[in-house]
């Protein structure tokens, strides 16, 4: 799971799509996925990935992780690539590339962007209810994988696990996963009643950062509307 | 288990758009339906099982290429709405990650919600006569079937009936075979082979007869051959519980073999033996090559190889059916152990 990677990247680097406002980047990664499933020809998806992937590379994203981030992409679509390749193969690549665009698009909003900024631009459009279960699982996310990874080390050191006795593994982890949870609840309850004490009626209060309008936030919103309409055109 | 991987761009707008628009319509009717302070004291709930969710389903298991969704469980433990909002949310989060396309949110959505709602109903059915762990299981695999059916559908949708259909079924409907006519002294009545692409005579004498097929996928076709003859009631002439080449029937005798030089190349040679003679089972040549393949090591291979089509899905599913399940139900039957209100 790259969430944690992918949190770290956002929050500890800096480069200049960090800088960019959170609306601005969340309205150019709405044009240009219109641009990627909107392109028919193989000329303008190719730009749109040199346009992403120098986005990636100046976002001091590393070229091993946007190989890794790229994987999943190029696996998924090997499938219908595969299908595709012998009655059309330039549909097959169009396929492909497509697939590695809207990733590479995903990655470097997330990858640019802190969780909770994003949470509070989307606050602006979706339900509070549903921005808060976005929070409040992005917080659970992170002391889940804490606890989990505590947890093997405890059956590992506890000999719950034992490498020829699948059955006996699947029970203990199962146990073990259960009883988590019944602590993670009692955690979350406890989180709850904190938030009611402070006055939570169901809609945290997220404060975007504000940042002024630049130059560099009008040019990124141009560059993207530009490519949704040479790809729509 | 049933999570679509399928990439941005692939599927049409029109199977898509529906499906986001159904969710917002979802979305609403729960939203309005809610009781405010209820949902709000079940959104620590959700967003465990929401986080619980996204670290299953980023996982793939080992053994077999699927992963969990622990779907059925955050309906059991949260009820069905605030699971279905958990399940948007993980969707969401996958997406942005590069885990399935952002465009396939919605349907990704309806297809674990689909699974988590049956899951949840047939769980308050069958739990009335069955204990927990049954009774989890038995809901999760109710639930993660038809989704799979779903999905399946979706896919065929996407690439046709045909291209979705694993590899050796689709290639038989869809194609005509070709039937080889062997001369009656032989006594041999094959059904059509699939996959071959020429079929060449190389010898035809009175009680000797040859012929070279060319296939681009041989294993399918040897197996073909072997079929039709064990169908027909040809036994193979050796001790060996395998198939070792030789087919004996009466006085006649097949033997089938592939050259190794090459990939696509099967023989068929039809003898017909006299009377008190046995066969030395010997090779013979054929334009200077070695057959040094035989029948026997072909479908070694096949077998090592053949793990593909329906056996796949098959075993992938069973595989798959039964990690979601046992995990679905053992989860489920420690935390009422646990916590006796859930």
């Amino acid at each position: 799971m790259h969430l944690a990677d992918i949190d770290y990247q956002a929050l500890s680097k800096r480069s200049w799509l960090h800088d960019r406002r959170t609306d601005v980047k969340s309205i150019s990664t709405l044009l240009v996925l219109i641009a990627v499933l909107a392109a028919q020809n193989l000329t303008i998806l190719v730009v749109i990935l040199c346009f992403l992937f120098v986005a990636l590379v100046s976002s001091k994203l590393s070229t091993k992780a946007i190989l890794h981030f790229s994987l999943y992409p190029l696996f998924f679509s090997s499938i219908f690539i595969s299908v595709l390749w012998n009655t059309n193969p330039t549909l097959g690549l169009l396929s492909l590339l497509k697939a590695l665009s809207s990733a590479w698009l995903m990655i470097t909003l997330v990858a640019t962007t802190a969780y909770v900024d994003l949470f509070a631009t989307l606050s602006k459009v979706l339900p509070a209810l549903l921005v808060d279960l976005f929070l409040f699982t992005y917080r659970s996310f992170f002391i889940l994988l804490e606890k989990v990874s505590d947890l093997m080390k405890v059956i590992r050191l506890r000999g719950g696990y034992h490498p020829y006795h699948p059955i006996r593994n699947i029970k203990n982890f199962s146990s073990a996963l259960a009883l988590l949870f019944v602590r993670a609840f009692e955690m979350n309850d406890r989180m709850y009643q904190i938030y009611s004490l402070r006055g939570y009626t169901g809609k945290l209060p997220l404060r975007e950062e504000a940042k002024p309008w630049t130059l560099s936030d009008f040019s990124l919103i141009l560059i993207s509307l530009i490519l949704m309409i040479g790809a729509i055109l | 288990m049933s999570h679509i991987h399928i990439p941005d761009g692939i599927l049409s707008w029109w199977i898509w758009v529906p499906a986001l628009l159904l969710v917002v319509g979802i979305l609403y009717f729960i939203f309005k339906s809610w009781n405010q302070e209820e949902a709000r004291r079940l959104i620590p709930l959700a967003a465990m099982m929401s986080a619980l969710m996204l670290i299953t389903m980023s996982v793939p298991l080992f053994i077999v290429p699927v992963h969990l969704t622990l779907a059925v469980l955050a309906g059991l433990m949260v009820g069905p709405k605030m699971a279905f909002v958990s399940i948007l949310v993980v969707n969401t989060m996958l997406a942005s990650l590069g885990h399935g396309g952002v465009t396939l949110i919605g349907l990704n959505t309806l297809v674990i919600g689909a699974e988590m709602l049956v899951g949840v109903y047939v769980y308050r059915l069958v739990s009335k006569k069955l204990s927990t762990l049954p009774s989890a299981m038995i809901a999760t695999v109710v639930g993660v079937s038809l989704s799979l059916f779903v999905s399946l559908g979706l896919m065929i949708s996407t690439v046709g009936l045909v291209e979705a259909l694993p590899h050796e079924e689709h290639d038989e409907s869809d194609e005509e075979g070709i039937v080889l006519v062997i001369p009656e002294r032989f006594n041999v009545t094959l059904e059509p082979i699939y996959h071959v692409e020429e079929i060449v005579i190389i010898d035809d004498r009175e009680n000797f007869y040859k012929v070279k097929l060319t296939s681009d996928e041989r294993h399918a076709t040897v197996d073909e051959v072997v079929e039709s003859l064990i169908e027909a009631g040809w036994l193979p002439s050796d001790n060996s519980d395998d198939h070792k080449g030789w087919y004996l029937k009466d006085n006649i005798e097949i033997h089938i073999h592939a050259l190794h030089e090459d990939r696509v190349t099967v023989f068929l040679e039809f003898e017909i033996l006299p009377e008190g003679v046995e066969h030395d089972h010997s090779h013979s040549d054929y334009e200077g090559k070695e057959y040094d393949e035989d029948l026997d090591s072909i479908l070694s291979e096949f077998n090592y190889l053949g793990f593909s089509g329906w056996l796949a899905v098959i075993m992938i599913y069973l595989a798959g059916m039964l990690l979601e399940s046992s995990a679905t139900g053992l989860i489920f039957k420690s935390l009422k152990k646990v916590k006796k209100d859930q």
